[in-house]
């Protein structure tokens, strides 16, 4: 077993395959590499860094405070960098992804601008195999999907792409030298967070910003600050103790919650505390009430507060009231966090586009084509969001035990046990799957979790011998069912977002992640493994010795933190 | 062994034994509930009460001031939707007249007293190994012979009373808290001294303060107390608590407290410093209750619990006008909210009366009570009145007030020699068919006693309906399953703060009784999944016994040989 390509070589034998280098990949590499596996790390894009490589985007930034979004795993690595503001820039974000990859020495295991095009289980051998775009065949033991939730844009989602002869970009997909809008005719279409975020940042600069709304987002003020040195030491200081609460919230982070339910409290104080969370910004909202996802009366209330924000904010009556989202709870859609997105349309040179009157018909060689008009635009960026979370995981065909192929195990939406291992697809684990908490929890801390817990069962297959190990259709399908109830249970189904499909064409719909809380599926997760490792199938190793690697049952200091 | 018919007859007739399937010894909160439960079980139950009626501590605790610290909202029983719709409270914190007005009214609207005696106190409790019964006698010298024997005698029952010597000498009035008179004491120009200044103590000193001639405060421990901010509830509030009261309860359920007051989940270091002090400053302004809704750390951090401690030594440097006094209340060497924090009504406001004055014990220890007040090593302070608030023997006093003694003679004394141990605060090994309700080794005091009644009096209406389902006639934890539980309860108790001050938490304001952390600190809604989880799987943990029939027609059953 080497983890060194041979030259020449048209295949590769290693025990791990990790395909993506976000902050997923990253970790799992490194984790698999403490436990001595060889292990190569595919990576599409020039670099690390996996959804903030991609999305250069003006105004991007983290919807996470930047203490929350970061690694817990290592105090030096905590200790060592400083975040310069609350909710961090993608530079900011990019450059720490770099930092780590510096530190860990990540990218000597690393391939980067290669596509994984498939991957087929050999049953016989017991192994993956995959294959690149390049046209190499690297053979692994395990193959862990790190390819996070939002990877694959949407695409050829309007007619007449091709006709613009202006600058088009893709948020996703930004480039990486400078756009510049001073003096161009400026369109934005998609108004979710991203397009909430590139609108303020382009509005200044642009001499005319047409902003296309097919439907409205709830956004609240992000107020973000600056840490200061002291805020900065003192976060430091506390680092594992803030560590240890995440891990023990809802949402894997130390941002508020609360368990004061709407109307456990008078009408005025509930409006103070709604006031008050609308001055101090960033998650404060969240930390007000606890039922807001599960009782429709209460989050209309705070659905109308909002609403009466915007009209308060956007000078014009007529846009303020196309602003206004109505007919989905708050909260079910991402919630945005922005600085100054309403405040963008009191300026004279920034339109909305309400495409409910008048949608978009095609792109044009001038610009937009909507029902009612053209639109002659300079710069076109399109901020139409991801084939998000089951995306990158049907990107390319991924093929297991008999010939069963992941995109028919698919076809009604995406299933499997934890989010992290699925019946018929031996040895292939997924980072942030999307029936864990996913997008519902801190990605940093669930990645994390993941990758520990895909180590433990490595760990222990090596102790016990194994060969390969799968979900059982039985604990997939109760997973499944724990899943489906509780999504029942929140308003989250109700509205048409990536959380539930219902934005791409063909899509099965309903909302797949666990909706239950990052620390119960945490909880969940150390129970199945104290279970015995409950609801998973092994195989023995013992018809096939060989194939074992030699340092699998050496578990590393890491992995017997307390997390 | 001697094996008696299962029934006797049944008789009222004095010195004879009368026969019930349950004995419910206490008619607080709990033993009300459970009275009604059992009887609607079909169960020949009765109840003793050694009040002249129903209420429990707030039967007893007619004191000045006297009002819980527990919203009523929360404070009150959630099983019955009609009891909910029909009582209205007055007040966000209700006064003790409220509360015993409450218990009143539920008792006659369940018809509860039929099956009440009152003004009887068990004194003698034994288990009958052979007959598989208890043996209960009372002090007005009845026998029970039940099957089932439920204690509901509550955590503060027994006041520690007046811990100083003399009193029997004092010429003038002594009033115990926890047994005030039911007629209205007079303190109107007189001198009076207040012993204690715990909860109790807190609440005692501004009300007693506005009515007497002077007002002494003798003060051993200093407390942290928090301003409670109490309202009146409009008529809109609490119809709109009403028409949500079945969600609201059901979320409280689901709380660490079992209440809809707030908990968060944001550790004190994640909030800058001014930001902190903002979040505070408006809780102290607006409701102490809001303290619980800031920082989840407090209890488990030092060093989060030196901020919040070291803002409210502030505020009482602040509030009280003489430095000296204000120096002399303020708590040191323990942490904040380890001593069971208090909700006060302008406390620390009455020492800036000219009729208050604190003697700091720690100063000049109270070394006895005269004919004419109470002599401190400094000097001798003339009376009219003493109160003692000196509390109680908390938790476990109430239980080993009892002689109980369970199979092979063992004492509950003797078992609970090192401090109190049981199965989820439930049921004791050693000790078949005695059931506790809110015991020492569940939430306790750690949560809202209503809303952990009612589930421990439902618990246990389902174990004996299981057992009746089954055949079985004797249930008892094993030692294993108990040790294990209390494992827990130590494991979960070395993380938090809550052992380190001396309350009756620990025991240590009990001379001789053992310094032990008995309660279960791991969160209302964990214990009570806990107990849920362990009767979903058959009562694991527990063993269980068919009837006391001659050998050779027992038939097994299937509980049997679950453990």
């Amino acid at each position: 077993m080497t983890s060194n390509p041979t030259i020449g070589h048209p295949t590769r034998r290693l025990d791990a395959v990790v395909v993506g280098a976000g902050f997923g990949g990253m970790c799992m590499v490194h984790r698999l590499r403490q436990m001595e596996l060889s292990v190569v790390g595919i990576e599409a894009g020039g670099d690390v860094g996996g959804v903030w490589y991609w999305n250069r985007y003006p105004g991007a930034r983290c919807d996470l405070m930047c203490i929350d979004y970061s690694y817990g795993f290592s105090h030096e690595i905590e200790q060592e960098w400083t975040w310069p503001e609350q909710f961090a820039h993608q530079r900011d974000i990019l450059a720490y992804a770099n930092f780590v990859a510096d530190k860990l020495d990540l990218r000597r295991d690393f391939q980067f601008n290669t596509r994984v095009t498939g991957a087929v289980w050999d049953n016989t051998r017991s192994l993956w195999t995959i294959r690149t775009e390049s046209g190499e065949t690297l053979e692994a033991t395990y193959l862990v999907m790190a390819s996070g939730p939002l990877s694959v844009p949407r695409e050829n989602e309007f007619e007449g792409l091709t006709a613009f002869r202006g600058e088009l970009y893709r948020t996703g997909r930004w480039p990486q030298h400078d756009v510049t809008y001073v003096g161009k005719r400026v369109g934005v279409i998609g108004t979710g967070s991203t397009g909430i975020q590139v609108v303020s940042a382009v509005a200044e600069e642009a001499a005319e910003l047409h902003v296309f709304q097919r439907t409205p987002s709830f956004s609240m003020p992000m107020r973000n600050a600056d840490i200061t040195p002291e805020y900065a030491a003192e976060i430091k200081r506390h680092y594992p103790a803030m560590r240890a609460a995440a891990r023990n919230s809802l949402v894997g982070g130390v941002r508020p919650s609360i368990t004061r339910p709407f109307f456990s409290l008078p009408p005025d104080q509930r409006k103070d505390l709604m006031e008050d969370s609308w001055k101090r910004g960033g998650h404060a909202f969240l930390g007000t009430f606890s039922d807001l996802m599960t009782n429709p009366e209460a989050n209309e209330q705070v659905a109308e507060f909002v609403r009466g924000k915007i009209s308060d904010v956007v000078k014009d009556p007529l846009t303020a009231e196309k602003l206004k989202p109505r007919g989905y709870p708050i909260f079910a859609r991402r919630p945005c966090l922005d600085t100054n997105y309403y405040e963008s349309f009191n300026l004279p040179h920034v339109h909305l586009v309400d495409c409910n009157e008048e949608p978009i018909e095609r792109l044009t060689e001038g610009g937009v084509k909507t029902r009612a008009r053209e639109i002659e635009l300079d710069v076109l960026i399109l901020a139409t969001g991801y084939d998000g979370l089951t995306g990158a995981m049907l990107a390319f065909d991924i093929v297991g035990r008999n010939g069963a192929r992941l995109r028919d195990k698919w076809r009604d939406g995406p299933r499997s046990y934890l989010g992290l291992a699925m019946a018929g697809f031996p040895n292939l684990f997924m980072m942030c799957g999307a029936n864990g908490p996913s997008a519902l929890a801190n990605i940093i801390t669930l990645n994390e979790q993941n990758g520990d817990w895909i180590c433990d069962v490595i760990a222990h297959m090596g102790r016990a011998g194994l060969n390969t190990v799968e979900a059982t259709v039985q604990a997939e399908d109760d997973w499944m069912e724990t899943v489906r109830s509780l999504a029942k249970l929140t308003l989250m189904s109700k509205a048409s977002t990536w959380y539930t499909g219902t934005n791409v064409e063909g899509k099965a719909r309903g909302l797949t992640m666990y909706a239950g809380g990052y620390r119960p599926y945490r909880e969940t997760c150390e129970a199945m493994i104290r279970d015995g490792y409950r609801g998973l199938a092994f195989e023995s190793a013992v018809t096939k010795p060989s194939q074992w690697p030699s340092g699998l049952d050496q578990r590393s200091p890491a992995a017997d933190a307390t997390r | 062994m001697n094996r008696q018919p299962l029934k006797p007859p049944e008789t009222d007739s004095v010195g004879v034994p009368r026969r019930l399937d349950v004995l419910v010894v206490g008619q607080g909160f709990g033993g009300m509930y459970m009275l009604h439960r059992a009887r609607g079980m079909g169960l020949r139950v009765l109840a003793i009460e050694a009040g002249d009626d129903v209420g429990g501590t707030w039967y007893w605790n007619r004191y000045p001031g006297a009002r819980c610290d527990v919203m009523s909202i929360d404070y009150c029983y959630s099983f019955s939707n009609e009891i909910m719709q029909e009582w209205t409270w007055s007040e966000q914190f209700a006064a003790q007249s409220e509360i015993w007005s409450y218990a009143k009214w539920v008792a006659d609207k369940l018809d509860l007293r039929r099956d009440i005696t009152f003004k009887t106190r068990a004194t003698v409790l034994a288990y009958d190994t052979a007959r598989q019964l208890w043996s209960v006698t009372t002090d007005r010298g009845d026998v029970f012979e039940v099957t089932y024997l439920v204690m509901a005698t509550g955590p503060l029952s027994i006041p520690k009373g007046l811990d100083v010597p003399g009193g029997t000498r004092f010429k003038g009035e002594i009033y115990l808290s926890g047994r005030w008179p039911h007629h209205p004491v007079e303190f109107g120009g007189k001198r009076v001294g207040l012993i204690g200044t715990g909860s109790t103590g807190v609440q005692i000193t501004p009300v007693v303060a506005e009515q007497a001639g002077q007002l002494v405060v003798f003060q051993r421990t200093p407390s942290f107390t928090l301003p409670m901010r109490n309202r009146p509830l409009d008529t809109d509030f609490v119809a709109q608590i009403k028409e949500h009261y079945p969600e609201l309860r059901a979320l409280a359920r689901n709380t660490t407290t079992g209440g809809v007051r707030a908990t968060s989940t944001r550790p004190v270091f994640s909030v800058p410093v001014a930001e902190r002090e903002r979040l505070m400053e408006d809780a102290w302004a607006h409701s102490g209750l809001a303290f619980f809704g800031l920082f989840s750390d407090p209890l488990v951090n030092q060093k989060a619990n030196d901020v919040v401690a070291e803002f409210v030594r502030r505020k009482i440097r602040q509030t009280v006008d003489d430095p000296a006094t204000a120096e002399a209340l303020t708590p040191r060497g323990y942490p904040i909210f380890a001593r069971r924090i208090c909700l006060d009504t302008n406390y620390y406001e009455a020492f800036n009366r000219d009729n208050v004055m604190l003697v700091d014990c720690l100063q000049e220890p109270i070394l006895e009570i005269t004919e004419r007040g109470v002599r401190t090593q400094a000097r001798e302070i003339e009376l009219d009145i003493i109160i003692a608030a000196t509390g109680y023997d908390g938790l476990t006093g109430a239980m080993t007030a009892v002689d109980i003694t369970g199979t092979q003679g063992r004492s509950l004394r003797e078992k609970w020699s090192g401090g109190a141990h049981s199965h989820l605060g439930l049921m004791l090994a050693g000790f078949p068919n005695l059931f506790m309700i809110a015991g020492a080794n569940g939430p306790s005091a750690l949560a809202n006693y209503l809303i952990l009644n009612e589930q421990n009096a439902d618990w246990i209406c389902d174990c004996i309906a299981f057992m009746r389902a089954h055949g079985h006639s004797t249930v008892e934890p094993t030692a294993e399953a108990e040790n294990a539980y209390m494992d827990l309860v130590n494991m979960i108790a070395s993380r938090s703060l809550m052992p380190k001050a001396n309350t009756w938490y620990t025991g240590t304001n009990i001379p001789g009784k053992p310094r032990f952390f008995p309660l279960y600190a791991g969160g209302l809604n964990k214990y009570l999944e806990l107990c849920r989880d362990t009767a979903a799987a058959g009562y694991s943990g527990f063993r269980f016994s068919g009837p006391a029939e001659p050998r050779g027609q027992r038939e097994p059953s299937p509980g049997q040989s679950q453990t």
